[in-house]
């Protein structure tokens, strides 16, 4: 098999499939703990595990970490983080943890959380559950992110949107939760490979085989992908008007209000990703005392 | 360097309101046994000026009309006729991109060609295809030569005509055309009136000036963003880096630079003059491409910017920025080569009730002796012929 030099491999953890692949960067999906030790193992074997992203219903203060698994690399979606009082008392274990966490955004007190987190050092984040959204508290989140002078840990999507923005191209954000097929392959139990987690949920493959992974490039599937934003400008949709479209791309567009609330928040988060640009291109300013 | 706007048809599958070629209803496609004099007329023209060079803009019409197979045999005759020269030729191309496929894109690549300047319009109903002027159709076909040409590794830019609809939503319009394509930004020109507006989309220099007012103070807020959106960032480069960059209309050097070459080898001073039957030269069946490009009929263009430095256009500030404007603009306005161009009234509206107040940047780009300017294009001849 040719060597895939810009994709990750996203799969769940099976040592026949992984054993097929040499020199790749595997991402382990799981929806359980059980595991975490044997992945990273079997994984780096012959292969760079990039994480091991843990999908689960608990809270994260009713997960018991381990102390062995600070060498993984750990992903989690949770629904929430839990109560205060545990998660102060777990703070201690978390900090020696190489983890992201990822809580829905339709739950107000999570976006609380995310920022509480980040503050503390715990690199977190937000994902888009497809549920109403309260877009002040989101741009509190992300002002916070991209403008607080407090130290604190990446605040996700906001941060990859930073670190990541060019003037000259559009961002796709969706690759922070491994959903660009430019970047991310999702591979199931028998080798077939999905563009996205959704599709590869819904079992719509663009390739047979992850053997055929370097033909992707002429894969109707995935140049439909990668051009399906033209719709934006055939149709005319609202976020094609859009000021904040290079860092959206439509993301929204079935949820747009009449204040155009994502416009908003997205504007501002634009503009702080140029800000950020901006200040890492000065030089560092010199103390004259010293 | 010489620039050839050559249209070898100006035949087009589109049917854009504004269109000047599309109203000529030209149906010629240029023979090869012209073409192969032209190509000899270029290797002649760039063996007598060692250091010069020549700019082919492949135009129409739409030249994916011609097909590949046309541009196969043109190649064909350009190894033959300039095996010298052709690398002081650079080959350009203007395209509505859709008809564009993979054919023309390998010969397009083989002839040096990168990129592809092309238009877009968001409003339906002013850009489309055949008779009905089908907007849907052409649009989708638009990205679909967008996506091939973008596969075979070209850029490509495109110019926007600002009229009657635009200025609905000024706003709406930039948004949709800088997030078309964040590689390229657009080129934003006024819809010429020449008093023949049966569209009634095209619109006076007042509404230019305000159509451009209204996006510049965000323009000028965001520019790192928006750097490379025309004609503001040729103001901001000439005005506030102090390197003059302006459009050919608004250089004052055109005269003995740009020639038209139409389907038949009948000839004119530019593109746009070829459009409108205006500044004929003598075709270049008979007439050697130096002959053309010195004809004594361009003399009056030299002659104009003296004399609008000293009458109309004395003592005006802005004067390196536009230098009296173009003359087929003028040609076309007032029925002679010596007025200034009516684009004067936009651009110092613009300058004066916008850029000036936006940016706090008083221009005083006044030349106090046009005559200097002429001077600089006659030693620029001189060095040519050397």
């Amino acid at each position: 098999m040719n060597k895939l030099k810009r994709h990750t491999l996203v799969m769940n953890f099976d040592e026949n499939l992984i054993s097929k692949f040499n020199g790749e960067n595997i991402l382990i999906t799981s929806d359980s703990f059980n595991l975490l030790n044997r992945t990273y193992d079997v994984v780096n074997q012959n292969n760079k595990l990039v994480n091991v992203t843990v999908y689960t219903q608990s809270a994260l203060t009713s997960i018991k970490f381990l102390e062995n698994w600070n060498r993984i690399p750990l992903a989690l979606y949770l629904p929430s983080m839990g109560s205060y009082r545990m998660f102060f008392h777990m703070l201690p274990v978390l900090r020696q943890m190489n983890l992201r966490i990822y809580l829905p955004v339709s739950n107000n007190q999570n976006i609380i959380d995310v920022q509480m987190m980040a503050s503390l050092g715990i690199f977190a984040g937000i994902y888009f559950d497809k549920k109403p959204i309260n877009w002040e508290k989101v741009k509190e989140l992300a002002f916070y992110s991209q403008y607080s002078k407090s130290q604190h840990a990446p605040v996700e999507p906001f941060h990859h949107i930073s670190s990541k923005y060019k003037s000259d191209e559009t961002l796709d954000f969706n690759a922070v939760y491994y959903n660009d097929p430019n970047q991310f392959l999702h591979i199931n139990n028998e080798g077939k490979v999905a563009l996205t987690y959704q599709l590869l949920k819904e079992g719509k493959f663009a390739l047979e085989s992850y053997l055929q992974i370097n033909t992707l490039k002429e894969n109707e599937d995935f140049v439909n992908y990668n051009t399906a934003w033209q719709r934006h400008f055939l149709d005319k949709t609202t976020c094609s008007y859009c000021p904040a479209w290079r860092i959206c791309m439509g993301k929204f567009e079935s949820s747009i209000d009449a204040e155009k609330s994502c416009q908003q928040l997205f504007v501002e988060v634009l503009e702080g990703a140029e800000n950020h640009q901006e200040k890492n291109k000065r030089k560092p300013e010199k103390v004259w005392q010293l | 360097m010489a620039v050839i706007i050559f249209k070898a048809t100006e035949k087009c599958n589109a049917n854009c309101i504004y269109c000047g070629v599309v109203k000529k209803a030209n149906q010629e496609v240029m023979d090869f046994e012209l073409l192969t004099d032209i190509f000899k007329k270029i290797n002649v023209y760039l063996l007598k000026f060692p250091k010069e060079k020549v700019s082919f803009t492949w135009h129409g019409g739409e030249v994916a009309m011609l097909g590949a197979d046309y541009f196969v045999k043109a190649y064909e005759i350009l190894q033959a006729e300039c095996p010298d020269t052709q690398k002081r030729i650079e080959h350009l191309v203007q395209s509505n991109m859709t008809a564009l496929t993979q054919e023309l894109l390998d010969i397009w690549k083989k002839l040096g060609m990168n990129s592809i300047g092309t238009s877009f319009e968001p409003v339906d109903g002013i850009r489309g295809l055949g008779k009905n002027r089908d907007s849907v159709a052409y649009n989708k076909r638009f990205f679909q030569g967008v996506n091939l040409a973008e596969k075979n590794g070209f850029k490509w830019g495109f110019i926007y005509v600002v009229n009657k609809k635009s200025l609905e939503n000024p706003m709406e319009i930039f948004h949709f055309l800088t997030n078309m394509n964040l590689k390229s930004s657009p080129m934003m020109n006024k819809m010429y009136d020449y008093g023949d507006d049966e569209t009634g989309l095209a619109i006076n220099q007042d509404e230019y000036a305000d159509f451009l007012g209204a996006l510049f103070p965000y323009w000028w807020k965001n520019r790192k963003r928006y750097a490379s959106v025309k004609p503001f960032n040729m103001f901001y480069e000439s005005i506030i880096n102090g390197k003059i960059q302006m459009g050919c209309e608004y250089m004052g050097h055109c005269t003995n630079k740009w020639i038209y070459i139409g389907p038949t080898g009948d000839t004119a001073q530019c593109g746009r003059a070829g459009d409108f039957g205006i500044m004929k030269y003598p075709s270049i069946k008979e007439h050697t491409l130096e002959e053309i490009l010195f004809h004594k009929d361009r003399k009056p263009i030299d002659e104009r910017q003296i004399k609008l430095a000293e009458t109309e256009c004395k003592d005006c500030r802005f004067w390196e920025l536009c230098h009296g404007g173009c003359v087929l603009d003028a040609y076309m306005s007032s029925g002679n080569y010596e007025s200034k161009s009516p684009n004067c009234g936009w651009m110092q509206k613009f300058l004066i009730k916008y850029f000036e107040p936006v940016t706090g940047v008083k221009i005083n780009l006044y030349h106090p002796n046009s005559k200097k300017r002429i001077q600089e294009n006659k030693n620029q001849k001189a060095e040519i012929k050397k």
